[in-house]
């Protein structure tokens, strides 16, 4: 069953220079290298587009020099570059697969470090967290030795002197490796185990959720984060269950956002730590008047801000977030583009900072769509497309996140820092309400075991209602209604479907 | 493997502890009333039903030489094992993949990559396998075990009519005895 199908890309069908690089002259050619390959992917943006040559090159030398390839990127690229993280998952991503050997080099990396190299010890924790990820299970197991723990761990204890953001990137690397069950033990018994430490870690992080420093409050989102999604501590109450909803009466809609984002316990601030695109929409729908409001940016890489129906179809694995549909639009200010239709239009503005404050108005009467920057107004006249291609359809507000990505909503909760002048507004927040399903954001592992399964003569496809129906003209059968519904040709046999006929 | 096998039976255990021996009508769910956008909160009770139940069918009837579960509490995520199948160059080799499961799974296929490099005109250094019931040929009624059959047998019968990596399937055709020899150096090398 089932054949090969693909053909090869072009870069395994190019013939490059392997290079024969020794000794010192290749540690400054794989330098030059790498220096150029960063350069290219800085303005890399169509993910389908081959790469380019240089990093088609990398990728050939880290088939030989896989660490060295590795230690070069994380030496170069800058601590505070918001892409830095993302361009080594790029070049890493197309790496070969490293050995075991390739993988026990790259550990003994940790244990020779400079001092001070914050920029270095932070992307050696970017690799960490990738090769955790994608060689989740034996793999990973192998790779997380008392060397890597020790390294993590030490990296987690704020008392000693060393930059933020290796704090956050250490936390990270550890809910990475958390993923496969065995390595969750390993952790759990090796911080219960440390001599020096009274209270666990991430209590102490956890404390930082608040801090108006942004990358501590990351260190502190991560934290409570994962104490309540991960390691879970017996002692320590579940965010949710203390979190204080007063006067909230709108937030990010968890069931109605992918898998991998992270949602605050109060659902008003939210991240993303997967490599992939990951989106949300809020509880509060809008189909007409003029709506105002306010995201603060914790972090300042790729993120899509705007506004979607409920027909925007997001992908969060191909990269399909917020404005790349007809059915939605939002700003981008790291690539300072305004998304509609999977097309940007370049906005002339400068690149946003952590802390800078989005506001996104609405005005559906007016068929106005206005995005602003720190009360600086964006051409609106680019954002009316979106009203052409949603008539009637109500709007909730809307975000996609890259990888490492955070930021804070204001529906009108707090008082709002660039309120529009130009027309009177609402806000969600003094509109809307939350059902009582939706007064909390519930931890999926809480959800997992509110679930249930057991349905006699089940559905073969979602396992979840009764078979009914049989497919017409080729008799194959054990399907809902439902799922009948959204098949186009029989999964059994690929007949094309004329009839659903129920036989219960 | 001792100590990993102890831990999928505790939380297969758990699984089923949790949700099967304590049986609530499907309807009672809060989770579709909060539907307020999209399908999604379905989507994700879909999955979880679905995967259970592909947990449950793996625990009573696995593969030969095949092995899956999820990687810990995350249903959305598992590892899987292939023994190198005898006959094969990849006799003896144990190959670790990887597999992610989209919000719309059955509807989409999974992803699967090997994490162990192979030798094979269908699978590239990257772990990526490029098997058409993965991509255009998927199927709703396909289930992880029978992916993992599939994975196995292409291991057997390499297709280098339509090879991802091109050198190695000259090699397959034109030098069957080189073939088999690098695949072997690479298994020993890798899977080992």
């Amino acid at each position: 069953m089932g054949s090969s199908c693909c053909k090869p890309s072009k870069e395994e069908n190019d013939e490059v220079c392997h290079g024969h690089f020794t000794g010192a002259e290749s540690a400054v050619q794989m330098e030059r290298l790498v220096r150029d390959a960063l350069a290219l992917l800085r303005t890399f943006e169509n993910q389908d587009q081959e790469p380019p040559a240089f990093v088609t090159q990398l990728i050939r030398l880290a088939d030989k020099k896989w660490v060295l390839v590795v230690e070069t990127l994380c030496r170069i690229v800058p601590l505070d570059d918001p892409l830095g993280p993302g361009m080594i998952s790029t070049v890493l991503d197309d790496c070969p697969l490293p050995s075991r050997e390739d993988l026990m080099d790259f550990v003994d990396l940790l244990t020779t470090l400079p001092t001070g190299d914050y920029a270095y010890e932070k992307n050696l924790c970017v690799v960490l967290a990738l090769l955790a990820d994608k060689l989740a299970g034996p793999s990973a197991v192998s790779l997380l030795n008392t060397t890597t723990l020790t390294f993590l761990t030490e990296r987690l204890d704020y008392r000693r002197n060393q930059d933020t953001q290796v704090i956050l990137f250490s936390l990270l690397v550890l809910e990475k490796f958390a993923q496969t069950l065995e390595n969750k033990v390993i952790i759990e018994r090796f911080i219960a185990e440390q001599p020096d430490m009274e209270v666990h870690p991430l209590r102490t992080l956890e404390e930082w959720v608040d801090e108006s420093d942004l990358v501590r409050r990351q260190v502190g989102f991560c934290a409570q984060w994962a104490l309540d999604n991960i390691f879970i501590l017996p002692d320590r109450e579940l965010s949710y269950q203390k979190v204080d909803m007063t006067g909230i009466n709108v937030r990010l809609n968890d069931n109605d956002a992918s898998e991998y984002l992270k949602i605050s316990p109060n659902g008003l601030e939210a991240r993303t730590d997967a490599s992939s695109f990951e989106f949300v929409r809020s509880t509060f729908e809008v189909s007409r008047g003029c709506w105002y409001y306010e995201v603060h940016l914790v972090t300042s890489g790729i993120m899509q801000i705007g506004w979607a129906t409920r027909d925007s179809r997001f992908s969060n694995h191909d990269g399909c977030g917020i404005g790349d549909d007809q059915y939605s639009i939002a700003y981008d200010g790291c690539r300072q583009s305004i998304w509609h239709r999977a097309r940007k239009t370049p906005i002339d503005h400068k690149e946003w900072q952590p802390g800078d404050i989005l506001g996104c108005l609405l005005d559906i009467d007016r068929q106005d769509c206005i995005f602003s920057l720190n009360g600086v107004a964006l051409p609106a006249v680019l954002c009316s497309g979106i009203f052409d291609s949603t008539k009637g359809s109500g709007f909730f507000a809307a975000a996609s996140f890259m990888t490492y990505q955070q930021c804070r909503f204001n529906f009108g909760l707090h008082e709002l820092v660039y309120p529009p002048v130009d027309r009177k507004y609402q806000c969600f927040n003094q509109c809307a309400e939350l059902s009582p399903e939706n007064a909390r954001v519930i931890p999926r592992h809480v959800k997992l075991r509110r679930s249930s399964i057991g349905v006699a003569n089940a559905c073969s496809i979602c396992v979840d209602f009764e078979a009914t129906i049989q497919l017409k003209p080729c008799d194959h059968s054990g399907f809902c209604v439902k799922c009948a519904n959204l098949l186009e040709s029989c999964p059994l046999c690929r007949a094309d479907i004329f009839e659903r006929r129920s036989i219960s | 493997m001792l100590v990993r096998e102890t831990f999928r039976i505790e939380l297969l255990w758990d699984l089923v502890g949790s949700s099967g021996m304590n049986p609530r009508p499907v309807s009672s769910s809060g989770v579709k009333q909060a539907s307020l956008a999209s399908r999604q909160p379905e989507n994700l009770k879909y999955l979880l039903h679905v995967r259970l139940q592909e947990l449950l069918d793996l625990g009573r009837d696995p593969p030969a030489q095949c092995s899956a579960g999820p990687l810990g509490e995350d249903l959305f995520h598992w590892q899987a094992t292939i023994m190198g199948p005898p006959d094969s160059p990849y006799q003896g080799g144990v190959f670790f993949l990887t597999i992610h499961f989209p919000t719309d799974y059955p509807f989409k296929p999974p992803k699967v990559a090997f994490t162990t490099r192979i030798y094979h005109p269908n699978i590239n250094s990257n772990g990526s396998i490029c098997l058409d019931i993965l991509r255009s040929q998927w199927s709703p009624a396909l289930t992880v075990s029978k992916v993992l059959l599939s994975i196995c047998s292409l291991l057997c019968d390499p297709n280098a009519d339509d090879p991802l990596v091109p050198e190695i399937a000259k090699i397959y055709k034109s030098d069957r005895d080189r073939y088999n020899e690098l695949a072997r150096e690479w298994t020993r090398k890798y899977a080992m």
